[in-house]
């Protein structure tokens, strides 16, 4: 009998054995299967044809030829180069700014606050090519509400503000109006976490508003930033839709291979090379991989153990 | 022998797992069971699948109403997808349209390995027919020896000008490129705010460079294209054009830029080398040039040069599909389409059929609204397009907004923007699959 409750005690430390059918598997299964079909078969899809010759009509194995005409074109570099840049302006400027403002709801829980974060929230309803659709207006000086400031910038026609150059500066702002939101609620409900034991001892300590902030709350909630900076970077590097319906609202004087996707897409579609299409688009695959598993291991996210 | 009952829910689970892996492993099958049929069901009796644009749709409608006893399916669809659409069906087996109505460059961008769309259509026309179209414009047609498409209409340059307005400031209408800059600098002086021509977008490439020969895109073969932006053809078109633009005597608007489209309803426009339809589509529909006042000159001339030449803006043409169950009753529809009194006399752009262009011409000024009937010079200006323009698999127009108007937009000159536009074509040529000297 003593054996018996050592041994229960002991299992009761590490994994414990449910009796009965596990419902979490249900609530699971619908978006493990839509992973499957619209995630992960795909992506092995494109990892095989990127091996085949797509010039062919049965398939044969060309080897790595498709990697090395992708990165021989010459478009190749400049498009990783406009993506590498977009994110070194938008992933700092979205980490900082999510942050602050979640760290300023979070200070004074208060109606305002819950206004304000359905107010920050809204921007997110509105996704995609709608968004931009919506900014391709905000950037005219013609249309635009905020004409006064793209005049005061010296821009008298869309074409002066959707230039080449400008375009990390406008995706960065699309795409932080329309995200921010989303990860704001999400940051805010990571505070919530925060036991108020904690809160209370820093405050007896003597913390003022801005170390409670910086060294109490953010490295308590660093696994939702890494996991923030996970999806971002994974998001940013496949970036698409924007660039691609900027360039229309300017007659082509964006050159719509501007995006590493944007470039796979003309592959695939404009010139029928699906191989090298694929070829891109498991590259794009591997970076975002690479950086998620850098940021998962070098934090030990996955990590269990209370800290 | 102790059993341990399997709960029902157990069983319940591993039939779960036991069908999701079942699905795992039957989903790829399922995928690539389906390209390789091909669909028996069609017979030589199938309609016939024609694809135009609204324009063309009741010029279709006329062939059916007029040959009952053919079974057409007629759509209109976006001929700019025609590259995408034609690899689906090439993976799926069927769909293609038996009768498409598109660009020349469109269809040699589906004339390639990858695409293989269209069909020769020499062994369905007769040589008679051939020889009445305008002369060169068959050209854009003409892939690799063979003939892809039949032209639908021309889109010949013409220099438009408004005769009131020349009258009224006392100038006469050029003849050459060089009077045409000297006018353009005078204009600039004398009243400013009026232009004489745009260079916003691509339509710049058929305005200034292709009347001047220059390298853009010439075909040496099926695979090769000479393409030289540093020939004096090319340099001297960007020397007319700087002081123009630097003077604003030529605007930095497309023509279809709302900016330039202002210019037009504000009767600024003095004169602009543009394609036949500018006439009815652009002069009277968007830039609203009050009536009797437009009026069209021939394409304008190089000094150095022993004769003029003309370029083009659009046209498209008729091609069938190399896939098709009923090729000749397709080419039929296209042979008709393109050549018919019927169809091209009521057409709205001018038929590239010669006997019927003349047929046409009744059409163009029945409401009076040009200064003049400008159907002698479109019909001369008709024979004028340098053929040297052949139908390239890349997109040399987008590449040429994205480099050349993009930079002149932005303060730059034609001549300094010539380098990088050469490099860019080069390159995409070189990715298209073609040899560059």
């Amino acid at each position: 009998m003593a054996t018996g409750t050592v041994a229960r005690t002991v299992v009761a430390g590490t994994k414990r054995r449910r009796k009965g059918f596990n419902y979490g598997y249900i609530f699971v299964l619908p978006y493990v299967l839509l992973l499957l079909f619209f995630g992960i078969m795909p992506s092995l899809y494109a990892l095989f044809i990127s091996f085949i010759d797509p010039n062919s009509d049965t398939p044969s194995f060309n080897g790595v030829a498709n990697y090395v005409t992708a990165f021989h074109d010459f478009r190749f570099l400049s498009a990783f180069a406009h993506a590498l840049l977009y994110l070194l302006l938008w992933l700092p400027i979205t980490t900082v700014g999510v942050l602050f403002l979640a760290l300023l709801l979070h200070a004074h829980a208060s109606h305002f606050s819950t206004v304000m974060r359905l107010i920050y929230f809204l921007p997110g309803a509105v996704t995609g090519s709608a968004s931009v659709l919506l900014w391709m207006f905000m950037f005219d000086p013609s249309v635009s509400p905020f004409s006064f400031i793209l005049h005061a910038l010296g821009s008298k026609d869309i074409s002066d503000v959707i230039y080449e150059p400008n375009l990390p500066i406008l995706l960065t702002i699309i795409a932080f109006s329309t995200g921010a939101g989303g990860w704001i609620v999400v940051m805010y409900g990571a505070f919530q976490n925060i036991s108020h034991e904690i809160m209370e001892a820093a405050r007896i300590d003597g913390c003022n508003a801005i170390q409670t902030a910086l060294s109490i709350k953010l490295p308590l909630i660093s696994k939702y930033i890494v996991y923030m900076l996970i999806l971002s970077f994974a998001g940013g590097i496949q970036l698409f839709v924007e660039p691609q319906l900027l360039s229309r609202a300017v007659r082509n004087t964006i050159s719509s291979t501007w995006s590493p996707n944007e470039l796979a897409y003309e592959f695939a579609f404009n010139l029928g090379n699906f191989g090298v299409s694929a070829a891109i688009s498991t590259i794009l695959l591997i970076i975002g991989l690479v950086g998620a598993f850098l940021l998962i291991f070098r934090t030990r996210f996955f990590s269990t153990e209370v800290r | 022998m102790a059993v341990h009952p399997h709960s029902f829910i157990q069983q319940f689970r591993f039939g779960l797992l036991a069908c999701m892996s079942l699905a795992m492993l039957l989903f790829p099958l399922a995928s690539c069971g389906g390209s390789s049929s091909t669909d028996t069901t069609a017979s030589a009796n199938s309609p016939l699948l024609v694809w135009v644009d609204a324009t063309r749709l009741d010029g279709a409608r006329l062939y059916q109403k007029l040959h009952p006893n053919v079974k057409m399916n007629i759509v209109v669809v976006d001929r700019k997808t025609l590259g995408e659409k034609v690899l689906l069906f090439n993976r799926t087996g069927s769909g293609w349209p038996d009768v498409v109505f598109a660009e020349p460059n469109l269809v040699a961008s589906v004339a390639d390995k990858a695409h293989h769309y269209p069909a020769d259509l020499k062994p369905y026309v007769s040589q008679d027919i051939l020889n009445n179209f305008a002369p060169g414009t068959l050209t854009p047609c003409t892939i690799d020896g063979k003939l892809y498409c039949l032209r639908n209409d021309l889109a010949q340059e013409v220099l438009w000008y408004n005769k009131t307005l020349m009258k009224q400031f006392g100038y006469t209408v050029p003849t050459t490129w060089e009077e045409y800059q000297a006018l353009g600098l005078r204009v600039a002086k004398e009243h400013p705010g009026y232009v004489i021509g745009s260079f916003g977008d691509e339509s710049a490439l058929d305005m200034y460079f292709w009347p001047s020969q220059c390298p853009v895109a010439q075909l040496t073969g099926a695979d090769s294209v000479h393409i030289n932006l540093a020939d004096p053809k090319c340099t001297r078109v960007a020397t007319m054009l700087d002081p123009l633009l630097q003077a604003g005597a030529i605007s930095k608007f497309g023509p279809f830029d709302p900016n330039f489209i202002k210019l037009g309803t504000s009767n600024k426009i003095l004169m602009e080398p543009a394609a036949s339809w500018f006439g009815e589509y652009v002069f009277k529909a968007s830039y609203k040039t009050p009536g009797g006042q437009l009026a069209a000159a021939l394409p304008l001339k190089w000094e150095a040069d022993s004769e003029p030449h003309g370029g083009a803006e659009g046209g498209a043409a008729w091609a069938i599909s190399s896939h098709s169950k009923n090729p000749k009753a397709a080419a039929d529809v296209a042979i008709w389409m393109s050549t018919s009194k019927e169809f091209q006399s009521t057409a709205v752009t001018f038929p590239a059929y010669l006997p019927d262009a003349d047929l046409w011409s009744a059409t163009i000024d029945k409401d009076n609204y040009y200064a003049e009937n400008p159907y002698p010079v479109l019909k001369q200006a008709a024979g004028m397009i340098d053929p040297s323009y052949g139908s390239i698999r890349y997109d040399a127009p987008t590449a040429f907004d994205t480099v050349v108007a993009a930079g002149v937009t932005h303060g730059k000159t034609v001549a300094s923007s010539l380098g990088d536009f050469q490099s860019q074509l080069s390159q995409l040529a070189q990715a298209s699959g073609y040899t560059v000297s």
